[in-house]
């Protein structure tokens, strides 16, 4: 609770929004009395008292398919989030405190996966698989997403087990991974959760991408998916923003408020940001 | 994608570029329209995308105009009429049968833009290429047509394999292929023929190919035409054809009055003339705005699974919502497809039995219900989709066309609501073209909604053929190119022969409704909604006197006959 208050404002007001849009996202689906693709009404009808947010060119409701979006975005973010930090822990872990050559071959392998741009690895995969399913694509993008969070905690490894208590555990002769998940992992929290949150809002917005230029799962509602069909059905040009802006204000939204929790938790985790502390 | 207002309009650059190439000074005095004076360019789109590679129409990849059935600058002998379905002279003034020869006369005075004479000796080397590289199109001339010769300098000669006496293949040919000077093309090596650039083509029509760049192809004016007196002088002195990274770009040039002439697909059309108040005009000025052309067709797999059986075939030709499909897919520039594979309108017409079709299925999910419960006695499962007596569900079937093919995307995910709503599981799948293509020639799919042969001289027979007979058509596995559902019914090959050899117009439309009555007593495809050939609009700010449903000189487009418009347009007093 004294860590809660240690926090700044923007964090309490940015951790509110997403979960308010969190809750929309799963109980919205089962609040509402139609599904994603049903075809309720005329094509783009404006939003008013029969569709709060109007219809795309299908005439299905945006309000629907925005739930529906929300749910299957954050799920892919989760799944993407978690497959990325966990891989990401596990190598760098793994690379740091093993050093020598099994070091060498996991950053080189991590470098390479950093130089190559992760959108196209992922334009690649989503195009040669064959299914579109909404899971595949969350662990695609977890996949591809791990390098950075790798590097940040392999240096961090590499410090850590310089320490005594590493060193007693070593002496008393502790197994590996016991040491990797008592003595050091602990320490690491802190970086891991932030990453984990990188993770999550990074893997947003790669479904987004994707799906926005028509590689998104298919026969499912997501932010990304709306958008691309809001630029296909031309809504810009004809004057139709509540379809394009609905997804977009949101997945802004989610992402910025992801960030904004992040930033905040930040200050309070890493001294050299610590605010009200002479401490530098 | 944003209008900025501050920044000079694509026509202006255009019209810039072009003096500049045309020459500078003498081209920007004479002023080629515009803030100042009368229009003399027309700016089409809708027909190039991206940079030309080359004009060669014996090729695959030609830029426009050549290929699009524009015949702006080569011309064919016929030139088909989208409207009457008449193939009305160009080149040629006339076809006189006797019993298996096609006798063609050309018209009086043709000539290439070089100055030489077009003679029949023209003609019989370009039917002729085919037997030199076998990558031409018609190469599979003698498939049904023995002999093309000249007896005279006016005069052609197609004798018909007595075999096969294909007079509407040979109709097709003569509208659809292009004459190509002999002195010039002789001078090319056959193994070069498919992959000459032909970057400065002769042609015989009235307009030239002046300059073409990544944005832009420009034609000018051919001012010797040898068919001014027969055709018409054209008015644009040029034609500028702008090319466009999407549609929404073009679009919206279109609606800012920088494009005359648009083939584009434009959703909404209408809300252009009724919300802006813009001088725009389609075909008609009611839904659906266009004169339809071509039918996209759901082709069912018909040899494996539930589908197989003609009856979950029918039932699902009932569970899907025409009206909707052409209401938001198309944007209503639809009618509602009824179920018939011969369009209602234009060229086909004459064979449309608007009562037969009457007869067919419609949306009516109680009907889908009562065929697939008494018929076939399924029974609804849990998840309401229906379950076969022999446990097999109904679906998910996956419904596949090319991701990107927008109307057609969504034409699908209303077939796989409403279908799944009945109790016919359907998914969709949006792939790559290639991908969809390959599925479907292999009959490695469900359902596809696939362009089945548009309106020609040998319509609604080429599409009948192309979706229902199965002679030559390989198993499944093995690639097909047309009947790619494998459908099989005893009838239909003595019935397509009796509608290509009948004597008069209305034994052929007897046996075309009997084909139609097999495709809707056993669905092997389902027409989804009826699309244009080209998509025509046109703006009023710089031209006026374009074909409309009021005033039909021509078809709306502008290939085929739409080359009218060129010599029926008038500026406008600015």
């Amino acid at each position: 609770m004294k860590a809660l208050k240690a926090l700044p404002a923007r964090f309490h007001i940015a951790a509110a929004v997403f979960l308010l849009i969190a809750a929309a996202g799963v109980a919205g689906p089962l609040a509402a009395t139609a599904g994603p693709g049903d075809l309720l009404g005329g094509p783009f009808v404006p939003p008013g008292a029969d569709f709060l947010l109007g219809t795309d060119h299908l005439g299905r409701s945006v309000g629907v398919q925005l739930v529906h979006g929300i749910r299957t975005s954050l799920y892919i973010g989760l799944l993407a989030g978690v497959a990325g930090t966990v891989l990401g822990v596990l190598i760098g872990t793994l690379a740091g405190y093993r050093g020598g050559l099994a070091d060498e071959i996991l950053m080189g392998l991590t470098n390479i996966m950093i130089t190559v741009p992760a959108i196209i690895v992922l334009l690649l995969l989503s195009i040669s698989l064959d299914t579109r399913s909404v899971t595949v694509m969350g662990i695609c993008i977890g996949a591809v997403s791990w390098p950075w969070t790798a590097r940040a905690v392999r240096s961090q490894i590499a410090s850590l087990r310089q320490r005594e208590h590493v060193d007693i555990a070593r002496l008393s002769g502790s197994r590996t991974w016991r040491i990797i998940a008592v003595e050091l992992l602990p320490y690491m929290m802190s970086y891991i959760v932030m990453a984990f949150v990188i993770q999550l809002y990074g893997a947003i917005l790669a479904e987004a991408a994707l799906s926005l230029l028509g590689l998104g799962p298919s026969g499912t509602a997501s932010l990304g998916v709306m958008l691309h069909w809001a630029i296909a059905w031309e809504s810009i040009r004809g004057g139709q923003w509540w379809v394009f802006l609905t997804p977009t204000v949101f997945i802004t939204a989610i992402t910025f408020s992801l960030l904004l929790v992040q930033s905040s938790l930040d200050t309070v985790f890493n001294p050299r940001l610590r605010v009200g502390k002479a401490a530098r | 994608m944003t209008y900025r207002p501050g920044r000079p309009s694509r026509r202006f650059l255009l019209q810039a570029s072009a003096a500049v190439g045309a020459g500078g000074l003498l081209a920007a005095c004479t002023g080629t329209g515009g803030a100042s004076g009368t229009a003399t360019v027309l700016y089409t789109a809708g027909l190039q995308d991206g940079e030309p590679a080359n004009f060669n129409p014996l090729g695959w990849t030609a830029a426009w105009p050549v290929g699009n059935y524009a015949v702006h600058l080569y011309e064919t002998l016929f030139n088909f009429n989208l409207l009457t379905g008449e193939s009305e002279p160009l080149l040629a003034s006339g076809i006189a049968w006797e019993g298996n020869t096609g006798t063609v006369t050309l018209q009086e005075g043709t000539t290439w833009q070089d100055g030489t004479a077009l003679t029949s000796a023209d003609v019989v080397a370009t039917f002729a290429l085919g037997d030199r590289n076998e990558g031409i199109a018609y190469g599979d001339i003698h498939t049904y047509v023995d002999a093309v010769e000249a007896p005279d300098d006016r005069t052609i000669a197609f004798t018909l394999n007595a075999a096969r006496p294909q007079r509407l293949r040979l109709m097709d040919l003569l509208c659809f292929t292009y004459i190509l000077p002999k002195h010039l093309w002789d001078g090319v090596a056959d193994a070069e023929l498919t992959e000459f650039a032909n970057t400065e083509p002769v042609g015989s029509g009235p307009y030239r190919l002046e300059s073409y760049t990544h944005q832009d192809v420009t034609l000018a004016r051919h001012e010797d035409y040898w068919g001014a007196a027969v055709h018409g002088k054209p008015v644009p002195e040029k034609v500028v054809h702008a090319t466009y990274e999407g549609n929404d770009a073009a679009n919206l040039s279109f609606q800012n009055g920088d494009i005359d002439l648009s083939a584009y697909f434009l959703p909404r059309v209408n809300e252009l003339w009724e919300d802006k108040d813009l001088p725009v005009k389609t075909w008609e000025p009611d839904a659906p705005y266009h004169l339809p052309g071509s039918i996209p067709m759901l082709i069912i797999n018909t040899t494996t699974g539930p589908l197989a059986d003609a009856r979950v075939r029918r039932a699902l030709a009932h569970a899907i919502d025409y009206a909707k499909i052409a209401e938001s897919a198309m944007a209503g520039m639809s009618d509602p497809a009824q179920a018939s594979v011969i369009l209602p309108e234009g060229a086909e017409s004459v064979h449309f039995n608007a009562e037969a079709a009457a007869a067919g299925w419609s949306y009516d999910p109680a009907e889908a219900a009562r065929i697939l419960e008494e018929e076939v006695g399924a029974a609804k499962g849990d998840d309401g989709i229906y379950v076969l007596p022999d446990g097999t569900r109904l679906g998910p079937f996956k419904a596949a066309t090319p991701q990107g093919w927008t109307d057609w995307n969504a034409a699908l995910d209303i077939v796989a609501t409403t279908a799944t709503a009945a109790g016919i599981e359907v998914a969709t799948e949006f792939s790559d073209f290639s991908e969809v293509n390959d599925n479907l020639g292999n009959g490695a799919f469900d359902m596809v909604l696939w362009y089945v042969s548009d309106v020609a001289p040998s319509s609604p027979w080429s599409r009948i053929r192309d979706l229902i007979d199965d002679r030559d058509v390989p198993p499944v596995g093995e690639m097909a190119f047309w009947n790619f559902g494998r459908f099989h019914h005893d009838d239909v090959p003595a019935l397509l022969d009796e509608a290509a050899t009948a004597a008069d117009p209305a034994g052929a439309t007897a046996a075309y409704t009997a084909l139609d009555d097999i495709i809707r007593a056993e669905a092997p495809a389902i027409p989804l909604m009826y699309r244009p050939l080209e998509f025509y609009q046109f703006s009023e700010k710089n031209w006026t006197g374009f074909p409309t449903k009021e005033d039909p000189y021509c078809a709306p487009m502008q290939g085929m006959t739409g080359i009218q418009i060129l010599s029926k347009i008038t500026p406008v007093e600015q």
